[in-house]
């Protein structure tokens, strides 16, 4: 999109909605946050809210997040930022904030990523940096970002540097300038070899402020509850050997983990205790493994409905699937096939989003079979991840 | 036993500070708590607990660390090791332990009252043993003994495994002899927790020494003498130093703000290598080199440097009027207390050879001008060389430096916290100039690096050099060695525990 249609676009999307201020939408959407998660439900079903949709591209350390208004029948693009070494990214449950992890090599001069906070705004380019905040010393390689329910806390994963990290996000949802950090070590196995860590997968619990993490390295996988000092385990599970979880959901009934192995084609069920507290004994186990025949290379749990979607490649497209928990089992309810590679997979009420051979696919999950494709008009080689945020419209006209 | 400090302990406060008082930052910066250790088992006791639960352990002896390496340690524990302080004979090994806590001054004291001996280290009395000797340890003596790690037989030292396991190891020549190297100059907070220091042999300590100095009217000199006073000094080093005659030689050239009335002083201690002052032949023929620039003499420096009006001014040339002044050499070692605490920045750099005119002039315009900075700071300008500089001791120790004849050192003074940022960008934008030009190879400018120079010292800790990517070329040289140290990180932290801004990153 050239310059000029990207402000025509702009004026299109800044005449349909309501302009306000920065320091006023920061001002409500603080009070907003404050109250979650309650104010949370009723604001996901309150009306005239906008639904975004932020991909992700990284060829080489150059990258870019493209952001997209949606609608029913159409997708809008608002523009895109460049973001150099992006490694994910994550969103405000109640705020128009896009939290962005860099894996970059040293930040001033240090070995360490960061975290860089933007506002979603209304403007050619939609999102505005707001803060950077470093990761801890020697934190490298994120590789995952969550933000708990209550918008008070954002956690990180450090592959490469072994480690948690933990920032404290205000009402504004700007996290703390100092990051709290959680080293992890070596598991010795039963062949007396050391596993290193390297953790991955994040996923914060829907009911609580905790989060499990996935650790391919060491197989395990961590019960983690940040708070203002510390990083705390609240339990630990050592998967199977030759699992190496990765990347994590948890059901919206808080009762499940599902996670997907890397060192072979399967998708692991985890059932999850209802309360955890630091201190007791919780634990949590693995249920049942399924085999999926190719690799999973996304995951998905549906916030609203209790479905888990995958994509994995098969022959030269993807195959979609959509998963139901019966009697502790992970079962395969609906599939189709698409052409190209879905490295990611997002939701937006009733639809799943997908980029595949450089164009957006929107999937209504009533029928996976019928997909729409909306041509691009940016390039969107080297995708790496998809998000969606559902917002009142005037919070996200609220740049000035 | 050992004793937590929480933050909401009173003495948090007093125990977070080191002497640097930039450090840290704020409160919030700090660690959650600090373990004051009190025997080695404390320490292991405390760092299994930090690793196992998660948390960063950092490391303090003395509290001397140019750099936020200990303090700044947001949520992590801060092991302070300054009561694990003696200083002991095993009679089981005939090794002289000397524990991190240990600070310089008591070290000489227990070493030379106990068995007449000395370790060739600093010069400040409350400089902790564990930070200073595991980086080098240079000091007066350095010249005719080496740096104190040259002296090490072995340490005791925990480490972390990749499981988690703290373990205690004694590493000498033969006993994991890569991480004995690597403590060897290299050891500062990166490899582990050095317990204690081992030592077969110790240098015998000079029996006494004379020290004298000599001061040069700063404020009437001009660029082209002060550009002949430093090549001159810097010409001594790189020839006639050389010869080990000379070794039992030391001085400190100081430069400061050119100021009304100002001084630029030259402090020099000697003993024949032998530990006697019978002969002073060397020393006269030094100061004799500077006759030409009119110093006065200073027959008392230490007095004197204090009080630059106590001593009359003499009319005879320096050298030909000195009357030497034998001092017992303890009373010289633990001379030096160390000053109260002050916000301070460092920076450092070795020469191989003297002055080029455009250093000196840099210098020289630098303190001619009547900056904050220039006002707050000084140059040290150390003899260096003689013992340090046998070959054979780079591929046995991680100090690389082995071919440079003088040792500057940068020191930025101020008390209060508005001034940081200036001082800092000033000192390193003054530090920057004097290696930019011809003198400086093209692709490294702003850096000692290059055949004139071999780079900074580690235990002059800098973090404005990380901005350069060849920052380990400057601190551990260009043969390998940091490459071996990486893979010494990797065998003995393999999960990087151990790291602070300037450690040893994994490979």
């Amino acid at each position: 999109m050239d310059s000029k249609s990207m402000e025509q676009q702009d004026e299109k999307v800044r005449s349909v909605l309501p302009s306000l201020s920065r320091r006023t939408f920061l001002a409500g959407a603080a009070t907003c946050a404050a109250a979650a998660p309650a104010l949370l439900h009723s604001a996901v079903h309150a009306p005239f809210r906008q639904a975004l949709l932020h991909v992700a591209t990284r060829v080489s350390h150059s990258g870019y997040v493209h952001t997209f208004l949606l609608a029913s029948d159409s997708c809008t693009s608002l523009g895109s930022t460049r973001i150099d070494s992006f490694a994910a990214f994550a969103v405000h449950p109640v705020l128009p904030i896009l939290y962005v992890a860099r894996d970059c090599r040293e930040w001033d001069a240090l070995p360490r990523g960061v975290i860089e906070t933007y506002v979603v705004a209304r403007s050619m380019s939609p999102l505005q940096l707001v803060a950077q905040a470093p990761m801890a010393l020697s934190a490298t390689g994120p590789r995952s970002l969550g933000v708990s329910p209550c918008g008070r806390h954002l956690l990180v994963s450090a592959s490469t540097g072994g480690a948690w990290n933990a920032f404290a996000l205000d009402p504004d949802g700007i996290p703390a300038v100092v990051a709290i950090t959680r080293k992890e070590t070596g598991i010795m196995l039963e062949s007396h070899t050391v596993s290193m860590p390297t953790p991955h997968g994040l996923v914060f619990s829907p009911h609580g402020p905790h989060a499990l993490g996935t650790d391919p390295g060491t197989g395990c996988m961590t019960l983690l509850q940040p708070s203002s000092e510390t990083i705390a385990v609240l339990a630990r599970h050592q998967t199977p050997c030759g699992l190496a979880p990765t990347s994590p959901v948890w059901t919206t009934d808080g009762r499940y983990v599902i996670v997907k192995n890397a060192q072979n084609a399967s998708l692991s069920l985890y059932r999850m205790p209802e309360v955890f507290e630091k201190g007791s004994q919780a634990s949590f186990h693995l249920v049942s493994t399924v085999p999926t025949f190719t690799p999973v290379t996304t995951l998905l749990a549906h916030a609203p409905l209790p479905a888990i979607f995958t994509s994995r490649r098969q022959a030269s497209g993807s195959r979609l699937e959509q998963w139901k928990i019966d009697r502790s089992q992970l079962r395969v309810v609906a599939d189709t096939w698409v052409s190209g590679h879905v490295a990611t997979l997002a939701q937006d009420g009733a639809s799943l989003w997908a980029v595949s051979d450089d164009r957006l696919i929107r999937i209504p999950i009533e029928d996976l079979r019928d997909p729409n494709r909306f041509e691009m008009p940016v390039p969107m080689r080297g995708t790496r991840a998809l998000v969606t945020q559902s917002l009142p419209a005037h919070l996200i006209n609220a740049h000035s | 036993m050992d004793v937590s400090v929480t933050r909401q302990d009173p003495r948090y406060q007093a125990l977070l500070r080191g002497h640097n008082l930039r450090f840290p930052e704020n409160v919030s910066m700090g660690p959650a708590r600090i373990i004051v250790c009190t025997t080695p088992a404390d320490v292991h006791r405390a760092l299994q607990t930090a690793v196992h639960d998660g948390i960063r352990p950092t490391v303090r002896s003395g509290g001397h660390c140019y750099e936020n390496f200990s303090a700044n340690n947001p949520g992590g524990v801060l092991l302070d090791l300054s009561q694990l302080n003696t200083v002991d004979l095993d009679p089981r090994t005939g090794e002289y332990c000397v524990a991190p806590g240990a600070v310089l001054g008591d070290v000489y004291q227990s070493l030379y009252k106990r068995y007449g001996l000395t370790l060739p280290a600093g010069s400040c009395y409350s400089v902790g043993a564990g930070g200073h000797i595991s980086g080098g340890g240079y000091g007066l003596l350095s010249r005719l003994q080496g740096l104190s790690s040259d002296w090490l037989e072995a340490i005791d030292i925990l480490t972390v495994d990749a499981s988690g396991k703290v373990i205690e190891r004694r590493v000498d020549r033969k006993n994991d002899p890569d991480l004995f190297r690597a403590c060897c100059g290299a050891g500062g907070g990166g490899f582990g927790i050095i317990t204690s220091f081992r030592f077969k042999d110790l240098p015998v300590a000079p029996r006494e020494v004379v020290e004298v100095g000599l001061r040069f009217p700063w404020e009437t000199m001009s660029e082209q003498q002060f550009i002949a006073l430093l090549t001159t000094y810097g010409d001594y080093w790189a020839t006639r130093g050389c010869d080990p005659d000379t070794w039992g030689l030391f001085a400190l050239l100081g430069v400061g703000p050119r100021r009304d009335g100002g001084w630029l002083g030259m402090h020099m201690q000697f003993c024949q290598p032998d530990g006697k002052v019978d002969d002073v032949s060397v020393l006269r023929e030094f100061m004799a080199k500077f006759d030409r620039f009119n110093p006065e003499l200073i027959s008392s420096p230490r007095m004197e440097f204090a009080n630059a009006t106590t001593k009359p001014a003499t009319r005879q040339p320096a050298s030909a009027a000195y009357k030497p002044k034998r001092i017992p050499w303890l009373e010289t070692a633990i001379a030096d207390r160390g000053g109260n605490g002050a916000r301070a920045k460092y920076k450092s750099a070795y020469m191989k050879r003297s002055f080029v005119p455009a250093e000196a002039r840099a210098i020289y315009r630098f303190y001619s001008g009547n900056s904050i900075t220039a006002r707050s700071s000084v140059i040290s300008i150390d003899s260096y060389g003689g013992a340090v500089n046998r070959p054979q001791l780079a591929a046995e120790t991680a100090i690389a430096q082995r071919s440079s004849t003088m040792k500057l050192q940068w020191q930025c003074y101020w008390f209060d916290p508005a001034e940081d940022a200036q001082h800092l960008r000033e000192l390193d934008a003054f530090y920057t100039s004097i290696y930019t030009g011809e003198h400086v190879d093209p692709h490294h400018q702003g850096t000692p690096w290059g055949d004139r120079y071999e780079g900074c010292y580690m235990n002059y800790a800098d973090i404005d050099m990380l901005r350069y990517p060849y920052w380990p070329e400057l601190f551990y040289g260009r043969d390998g060695l940091y490459e071996f140290l990486q893979k010494v990180k990797q065998s003995y932290d393999p999960n990087n525990v151990f790291h602070h801004a300037m450690s040893i990153r994994p490979a």
